[in-house]
């Protein structure tokens, strides 16, 4: 995540940044799930600050050159020490725990800045109970979309369904939660506490047997 | 023209609960959100081009920058909080409070613009080191200054309602009463049309100051308060357009951009301005005599000091 960019204590209550994301689980060899591959694709705007602020491509071309590449790339892998990465993956209520990314990689297409990793699971799990991957930044800085083409890399008889974020409930547990009453004569405000998860698409998996 | 007052108010009442009881606020927060990513997008693209030495795409930077701002301003903002409570619970004339909610609009570009150069030049701040001023420091001290104007209309509210009550034992009963007093909604009417400078001669009983009185003498001040509290935490959307353009080297287009995006901001502040001030003076008309109305004033006042205030103290709580 570009980070770096944002505020120490992002205290926004309506997004900035839009990141399209690509999830792809990945499974081992014994069937259960060992991973998320990820792809953040961010907007044309932040992109485009992104690449402004380090001067690259200053011909506007929407090419770069392996340098400059490399530049964007050092500024965009650069997470904050306090930034966990955004991914949260859950079976039966319980998160369960990722390791550290691996495979980052970032690429500069059509002017859009899109970053790449994997994030194995501690323990690998059978999704014969279902499991919930959700992709969300908890202050809702950032709004993610998830995409719908979601790639099940080594699965067996398992099926992934891409639930929508309920943004009526979201907007309705952000009242709640900054005024402590439901919606009244007065709109949400300038900022809240963390309910990026409430905006935040989920994709379950589960296997059969 | 009695009647005519309700017309802005029904529809007021009607968007009221549109909004906030069948679930509307949801959808326009969904609607802003979404519209905002596509303007976000499309402005890059205006940029580039511009970039590129494509003059006409400034009137489609400009265009999307008018509509980034309505879309913004559409979803959660402290701009509405600020005027729609200023509105209700102070006696503004429309167009004057119509007057503030552009000049906070336009004074919030402002700041801003000089944030993003004063930082650039003077102090060679980085846009990490901008953006979290905004978004930390002076997002505090906007909540502050609103929690100020909270308190303000609380305690004069508050102030009035309590010389209300002492002045309240030398009436005839009949005069204290509300809605049955026929004769005086004509008066109240009346008093609605002249509009805020107007003074209450018709009342007929020494009350201290009428709020009109006070609004005379403080509206210059409250102005103040109302702009400041909503210019002192610029937009992070005109920030990021402004470094960028500043980056660009299109300085005069990125400002004349935070400006135009100010103004779609106000087209939604203004709205908002238009419906709290016909909510007030139509629930002028219900409540019809002298003191009674006074009294309903002075509470609405306090209750519209003590709803920003308790939004403030979130936010800074927070």
């Amino acid at each position: 995540m570009a980070l770096a960019a944002l505020p120490a204590a992002p205290v926004a209550a309506h997004p900035h940044v839009f990141v399209a994301a690509g999830v792809e689980i990945v499974f081992d060899e014994a069937g259960r799930i060992a991973g998320v591959r990820l792809s953040w694709t961010y907007d044309e705007f932040f992109s485009f600050m992104l690449t402004e602020d380090l001067g690259l491509d200053p011909d506007g071309d929407l090419a770069m050159t392996e340098p400059e590449l490399a530049a964007l790339s050092q500024s965009v892998l650069d997470w904050p020490v306090d930034f966990g990465g955004d991914l949260f993956v859950i079976q039966d209520g319980r998160p369960l725990e990722l390791g550290p990314r691996t495979e980052a990689s970032v690429a500069y297409v059509g002017g859009q800045v899109i970053e790449r990793h994997f994030r194995p699971l501690e323990m690998p799990v059978a999704a014969g109970t279902p499991v919930s991957v959700q992709v969300y930044d908890p202050f809702y800085y950032v709004a993610y979309e998830i995409s719908p083409d979601i790639i099940l890399q080594g699965a067996e008889d398992c099926a992934a369904e891409l639930r929508k974020a309920d943004l009526n409930a979201a907007y309705s547990l952000v009242d709640e939660l900054l005024y402590g009453r439901p919606a009244s004569d007065v709109g949400p405000d300038e900022a809240f506490p963390e309910v990026g998860e409430a905006f935040s698409d989920t994709v379950v998996v589960s296997c059969n047997g | 023209m009695q009647r005519l007052i309700w017309i802005p108010a029904v529809l007021a009442v009607a968007a009221a609960v549109w909004l906030f009881g069948m679930g509307g606020a949801a959808r326009v927060a969904a609607f802003a959100a979404e519209g905002q990513r596509e303007v976000q997008n499309a402005m890059a693209g205006a940029l580039r081009a511009l970039r590129a030495g494509e003059p006409d795409a400034l009137f489609t930077l400009w265009a999307l920058c008018f509509g980034y701002g309505f879309f913004h301003a559409a979803g959660p903002g402290h701009g509405k909080v600020v005027i729609g409570g200023y509105g209700l619970g102070r006696r503004v004339p429309m167009l004057r409070l119509g007057g503030l909610a552009v000049a906070s609009s336009l004074a919030q570009a402002a700041t801003a613009v000089v944030l993003v150069y004063a930082g650039i030049f003077l102090l060679g701040w980085s846009r990490e080191t901008l953006q979290g001023l905004a978004d930390t420091g002076l997002d505090a001290l906007s909540n502050l200054l609103i929690a100020g104007i909270g308190l303000w209309l609380l305690w004069r509210g508050g102030r009035a309602l309590w010389r209300l009550r002492v002045a309240d034992p030398a009436l005839p009963a009949g005069q204290t009463g509300g809605v049955e007093d026929l004769s005086g909604l004509g008066r109240v009417a009346d008093h609605a049309k002249a509009g805020a400078g107007a003074v209450c001669e018709t009342c007929g009983h020494a009350h201290g100051p009428t709020i009109d009185q006070a609004s005379e003498v403080r509206s210059v001040r409250d102005g103040a308060m109302v702009v400041a509290a909503v210019a002192a935490r610029p937009c992070t959307g005109a920030l990021f357009l402004l470094v960028l353009t500043w980056r660009l080297g299109l300085v005069w287009a990125g400002i004349a951009g935070a400006f135009i995006m100010a103004l779609g901001t106000a087209t939604v502040t203004v709205a908002v301005a238009i419906a709290s001030v016909s909510l007030r003076e139509s629930a002028l008309l219900q409540a019809a005599s002298g003191t009674g109305t006074l009294r309903m004033l002075s509470a609405l006042e306090a209750l519209a000091g003590a709803v920003i205030l308790t939004i403030a103290v979130h936010l800074l709580l927070r």
